[in-house]
């Protein structure tokens, strides 16, 4: 394959340029200077024998983590459904979860809601 | 080792191994770091790991006529996306308290306990902190996976979901400008 003589002609005229231009040499020089930064640089992120424990560690407890989350989540459905479906009143709820105090504040917001009422 | 036995350790692992799997951790590690680094500005190390816990989760979907590397950093470049949408959020919120987008050489915070190294590298990082936190985002994502990862015009293409016409035109422009910022703040001659 023969070689595109206006490339020829085209880098001929780059390179004679390059040689007598100072400003474009030290932008060359500059260059490379950062390509070897980045290649020195990247062998420096070398990640530490707790992280990659960490990691493995997030790996091997992900499948059981989204079981425990899933059946968390029907359990407190199905409570859900369980507590809509039982219909309690709120003297029940007061007794269930709230215990007197809370039985005893039911009972004043009754009294003062059927005086204002 | 050749770029083909990724993807082949990429199908064991999504079958099931685990080996394959830390083996690709391995690999890549240090290149995801560094690059969740440049872009997020710290945090790069939580950032890594959510990287590759989210290409663990999506490994089923990895064609094999797709390369790994262009795979894994199109996970890892929308991560660093995310992250930065939700800083921009919390910012807002917070009337600009927490702002740190990493747009500016100065919000950047130079770790030297993460790569615990010191010295003429240290100062070397600052300097490549400098230049490459001058530069837009885009610009600097762009570059990463250039000079940094060594990637082709087609596997920036293919991990940023742009033309290669695109990725031509952004590489020159980042180049120039990080020529002149590496020029002004080096100081030499």
């Amino acid at each position: 394959m023969k070689s595109c003589p206006s490339l020829d002609e085209l880098l001929e005229g780059c390179l004679e340029h390059l040689n007598s231009c100072d400003e474009c040499q030290k932008k060359v020089r500059d260059w490379k200077k950062l390509q070897d930064c980045f290649q020195q640089d990247l062998q420096s992120f070398t990640p530490s024998a707790a992280w990659r424990v960490k990691l493995r560690e997030r790996l091997s407890y992900r499948d059981s983590d989204r079981t425990s989350i899933w059946i968390q989540g029907v359990a407190l459905a199905c409570s859900m459904l369980l507590f809509i479906w039982s219909q309690p009143s709120m003297e029940m709820i007061a007794q269930s979860y709230g215990g007197p105090e809370l039985e005893q504040i039911f009972l004043l917001e009754e009294y003062f809601l059927g005086e204002v009422l | 080792m050749s770029t083909s036995a990724d993807e082949e350790l990429a199908q064991r692992a999504a079958e099931g191994s685990e080996e394959a799997f830390n083996l690709l951790v391995e690999r890549f590690q240090s290149r995801v770091i560094a690059h969740c680094y440049y872009m997020l500005s710290g945090e790069s190390e939580d950032a890594a790991q959510e990287v590759f816990l989210k290409a663990y989760r999506g490994l089923r979907s990895f064609r094999v006529d797709a390369t790994f590397s262009t795979w894994l950093f199109r996970i890892c470049s929308n991560h660093c996306k995310d992250v930065l949408r939700k800083r921009r959020v919390r910012s807002f919120l917070t009337f600009g308290l927490h702002y740190n987008e990493g747009e500016s050489g100065n919000a950047w915070e130079v770790s030297k306990a993460l790569t615990g190294t010191s010295g003429e590298t240290y100062e070397q990082r600052e300097l490549l902190i400098r230049v490459l936190g001058s530069l837009p985002k885009d610009d600097r994502e762009i570059l990463l996976l250039k000079e940094y990862h060594g990637m082709s015009y087609q596997e920036i293409a293919d991990t940023l979901g742009i033309s290669v016409d695109a990725v031509k035109g952004r590489i020159k422009r980042a180049r120039v400008k990080s020529i002149e910022n590496y020029g002004k703040l080096s100081g030499e001659p």
